[in-house]
């Protein structure tokens, strides 16, 4: 039942803060607490984080639409990633920044050679 | 000064195995850290006995995947990781590196050096956990492991292959026994023979105990065989768990390049208390004694590693010594009982014998070896086929004996042959003697040489036969080390050499 209340509080992959009100207001605290986890961990398998070195153009934001049609996309400035993209889709990470190279290569390198 | 075209070389040619492809990474969060076991969410793709990685640079291993979360136990004692913290998977099992550069070494169950020196990181990576060797790849134990302990090597043999277990209360010796056939290895360089690598996994002990054991084995040069695991009492039982995994999967990384290998696990039962921490920390249903239920399987799993490959997969071998200490003597205990099932023999080790002074405190009784005579040589099955019988014998007329009634002459030989045989199998600490003298020793006494000497001075006159035949008849060594059984010659070269130094040792 919870399962439910948790899908009927999204309306368009947002999520609807009246309808949350109206549910959680007959909620016991127990199940307050397990409606509150479902509806977090329900935003994070429908949210697609996409970081970039710099702002995307809005013809760059269409492609990755495409390429995720069911998910809703956020997409973030980080310049320390220097090049590539980091794409966290809930709990799968795809870094293809230069950044996790380099790490990746110092981390390589101290724990091969002492 | 190193010029930089060199630098970039060196870079070039060491970085050539460096994995460039891009992994994806599946992430979780902290939700909990409860006594060295860590609940996180996500981390959908983590798999049994993973690497976990957290953000502070602690490492853990996956033990429980749950629908929504995954519980991780930690290897360090990261006291700074706090809910939200970030973890990784990183795709790899478990494993520790092994290689010849370990032989000598102190190191803990990752392969963390312990003995001040650096890590060892090139190596062959193998896992802690792993399926034993099946029916087809093995052999029957036939080999003998000789142990340099009378009482063991003459009435309890030990196979190459076998498992052999040590039990008893604390302070009995096992530790000894176990430290003795360490030793009693050395004796490759001698005999010109392959060594027999040795692990000794420290489970839960002091760590000045493995200082001291560490100490004795440089002491007598069997150090440089030897390789030391140790998750002692201070560290995480996470440590504690994995340490006998750590030292097979180094041992059997020997025995698939044809090595013979012995492990000691001291101790087993240290070991069944840290993962029934771990297992309830991990909210496992606990059964009898508060055991989870699968600990059996821990032991069993971890025993069944110990084996004898056959020639085709290199005719390596793992001998097991597992020690288990019991309370009171109880060997009907849960863990005890467990393990006994599991091995092929045990030594059992008694309070009272040891308090009479009659150590190792070997309960010739309830002590057996399953392998049994096909793991001794044929030179000292022929000497020591009567030894248990005898001392069985004497045991049981020794109880009779004490109402004080007259004795028979039969009877009373009897007892007096058990007297001395009961002096001759008793054995100083980090003493083990090679065969050839073991074969002696019991000869003498089980052919009557002994009955004419007072029963206080069998040891004296022991030593002293030894230091005897080592100067004057080495030959006769020579003949009793080559294994088979004694011909004629060399009896009569026994005889004739025990009389000669009886009248030497009466003057």
């Amino acid at each position: 039942m919870l399962n439910q209340l948790m899908i009927s509080s999204f309306k368009n992959m947002y999520l609807d803060k009246q309808k949350v009100f109206k549910i959680a207001k007959y909620l016991k605290r127990s199940e307050l607490k397990q409606y509150i986890k479902a509806l977090i961990a329900q935003e994070k398998a429908i949210t697609v984080r996409i970081v970039l070195p710099q702002e995307i153009k809005q013809q760059n934001k269409v492609l990755f639409s495409k390429i995720f049609e069911d998910k809703k996309l956020i997409f973030d400035a980080d310049p320390s990633l220097i090049i590539g993209l980091k794409v966290v889709n809930n709990d799968l990470v795809y870094d293809l920044s230069l950044l996790n190279t380099l790490k990746n290569l110092a981390s390589y390198i101290s724990s091969a050679y002492d | 000064m190193i010029n930089d075209e060199k630098i970039i070389e060196e870079l070039r040619h060491r970085l050539v195995s460096f994995d460039q492809e891009t992994k994806l990474q599946n992430i979780g969060k902290v939700e909990k850290n409860t006594d060295g076991v860590i609940i996180c969410s996500g981390l959908s793709r983590a798999s049994m006995g993973e690497i976990i990685a957290f953000e502070n640079g602690s490492l853990g291993v996956v033990l429980n995947l749950d629908e929504d979360t995954v519980s991780i136990i930690l290897l360090d004692r990261a006291t700074d990781l706090k809910e939200g913290d970030e973890a990784k998977t990183t795709g790899k099992p478990l494993s520790i590196i092994a290689s010849e550069n370990l032989l000598g070494r102190v190191v803990n169950p990752l392969g963390e050096p312990l003995d001040g020196r650096a890590k060892v990181v090139k190596g062959k990576e193998m896992p802690l956990e792993r399926i034993a060797a099946g029916v087809v790849e093995r052999e029957p134990v036939n080999v003998a492991l000789k142990t340099g302990i009378k009482a063991i090597d003459a009435m309890i043999p030990i196979g190459r292959g076998q498992r052999e277990l040590i039990i008893g209360d604390r302070g009995l010796g096992k530790t000894a026994i176990a430290i003795d056939s360490i030793i009693n290895q050395r004796s490759f360089k001698k005999d010109k023979t392959k060594p027999v690598i040795c692990i000794y996994v420290a489970i839960g002990q002091k760590q000045s105990s493995v200082a001291q054991i560490v100490n004795r084995l440089k002491e007598e040069s069997a150090l440089e065989y030897s390789i030391i695991v140790a998750a002692n009492a201070p560290d995480p039982a996470s440590l504690q768990y994995l340490a006998p995994y750590a030292g097979v999967a180094i041992a059997e990384y020997f025995m698939e390049k044809g090595n013979d290998v012995l492990i000691v696990y001291d101790d087993l039962t240290k070991h069944a208390w840290a993962y029934r921490q771990l297992s309830l920390v991990l909210r496992r249903p606990a059964g009898r004694e508060a055991y989870p239920g699968d600990i059996f399987y821990l032991h069993s799993r971890l025993l069944e590693r110990a084996a004898k490959l056959n020639s085709k997969k290199g005719g390596g071998s793992i001998t097991a010594l597992p020690i288990i200490e019991t309370q009171a003597g109880d060997i009907s205990a849960y863990i005890p009982t467990n393990v006994i099932s599991i091995t092929d023999g045990q030594i059992y080790l008694q309070g009272d014998l040891f308090n009479m002074g009659i150590r190792p405190a070997i309960n010739v009784g309830n002590s057996v070896s399953r392998v049994g005579g096909a793991a001794q040589t044929q030179a000292m099955k022929s000497v020591s086929s009567k030894t248990r019988l005898e001392l069985a014998q004497f045991r049981e007329l020794a109880a009779f004996a004490q109402f004080g009634s007259e004795l028979d002459k039969t009877t009373f030989a009897q007892l007096e042959r058990g007297k001395r045989l009961t002096e001759i199998l008793k054995q100083p600490q980090y003493q083990p003697l090679s065969e050839s003298l073991e074969i002696l020793s019991i000869w003498a006494v089980t052919n009557g040489y002994l009955d004419d000497l007072p029963v206080d001075v069998v040891q004296q006159f022991e030593k002293e036969l030894h230091d005897y035949v080592k100067t004057h008849k080495p030959t006769l060594l020579t003949d009793l080390s080559t294994g088979e059984k004694p011909n004629e010659t060399t009896i009569k070269l026994m005889q004739k050499t025990v009389q000669e130094f009886k009248k030497i040792f009466s003057k």
